[in-house]
């Protein structure tokens, strides 16, 4: 078969084809095309946002780990929040209580190593005694727990 | 889509929609697939008009067109369908022939619809459209090595399906 003959059979062929206006049918499928893509990408948004609090590293509780920096991460000095009037216990052993250098024990931050929640109600402090951890409100300030950050420490107030 | 932009949009697609369709319908094998066929490209082209130029909108169309006539060949191979079109068989049979006897082109139609989507995609390109095996490898995202296996392979299955036509290659020769 020779090309020639191959092309006018071609030719003929596709000469059968009618042609119909679809300029119109072209534009209103495209904007439907791109409101179906807005209603997609807005469906995967909100998706991704519910998603969201449950792909956050948690504490293993269930619970998002809201604020509490990791154990490794350095703690940046900066303004602590004001600790609860509460009267303070006084320490069940003497030592144990290391002086400030603003001379207040209720400004006491905890430091990094010991700020997250383990769940563990105690730890030992350098004395030896059982003293109740920074983070879980006892009384007892360990001496790690007295750093005090120099922000507070050239506060004028203190 | 601004005004300009639509307007442009409806020029073209009224300018070059018979030459759109005859592609289509050489590549489809009947009129409403065709009409199918270039109705999507030209959607999707409507779609990203913002970031065609004007001037390439019919290479962009017909870019389409082959890729997503590949695409549809595909899927209806997974669901087994075969596409047939009996009617237009039967109009064919009243349709006049100046080059070639009408034995022989309902023939070749017949034969071409029995080709791959791909070998078909290559005969159009480089028979209807006269396209180089250069440009058909571009336009089709293929090697040039692979338009020329495609082709050799629809040349040599459009002889195989129609022994009518390989007694015509003998008388011409050149094929």
């Amino acid at each position: 078969m020779s090309q020639d003959v191959l092309r006018s059979i071609l030719h003929d062929i596709a000469a059968e084809a009618v042609p119909t206006p679809l300029a119109d049918q072209a534009l209103r499928g495209a904007v439907r095309r791109r409101r179906a893509k807005a209603w997609a990408g807005a469906a995967v948004a909100a998706a991704v946002l519910a998603a969201a609090p449950f792909l956050l590293p948690g504490d293993g509780q269930g619970r998002p780990d809201r604020g509490v920096p990791a154990s490794n991460v350095s703690v940046a000095p900066g303004p602590v929040p004001p600790v609860p009037s509460s009267p303070e216990p006084p320490a069940r052993t003497a030592g144990t209580t290391a002086p400030t250098s603003t001379g207040t024990a209720a400004t006491h931050r905890p430091t990094a190593p010991t700020n997250k929640p383990t769940g563990k109600a105690t730890s030992l402090d350098p004395t030896g005694t059982v003293a109740p951890s920074a983070t879980t409100g006892g009384s007892t300030v360990s001496p790690s727990a007295t750093t005090v950050p120099p922000s507070i420490g050239a506060s004028p107030q203190r | 889509m601004d005004d300009g932009a639509e307007r442009l949009f409806r020029e073209f697609v009224a300018a070059r929609t018979p030459a759109l369709m005859r592609t289509a319908y050489l590549l489809t094998g009947n009129q409403h697939d065709a009409e199918d066929l270039l109705q999507s490209a030209l959607t999707k082209s409507a779609a990203r008009l913002r970031s065609i130029r004007i001037l390439d909108l019919e290479a962009y169309v017909r870019r389409v067109m082959y890729h997503q006539q590949v695409d549809r060949w595909r899927v209806r191979f997974r669901r087994r369908e075969t596409p047939t079109d009996p009617q237009a068989d039967l109009l064919d049979t009243a349709v006049a022939d100046s080059s070639a006897s009408t034995e022989t082109r309902l023939l070749v139609r017949a034969t071409l619809r029995r080709l791959p989507a791909k070998q078909r995609a290559v005969v159009v390109l480089r028979y209807f459209e006269d396209l180089p095996e250069g440009e058909i490898a571009a336009m089709l995202g293929w090697s040039v090595g692979t338009v020329r296996s495609q082709t050799h392979k629809a040349m040599t299955k459009l002889r195989s399906l129609a022994p009518e036509l390989a007694a015509l290659s003998a008388v011409s020769g050149d094929m």
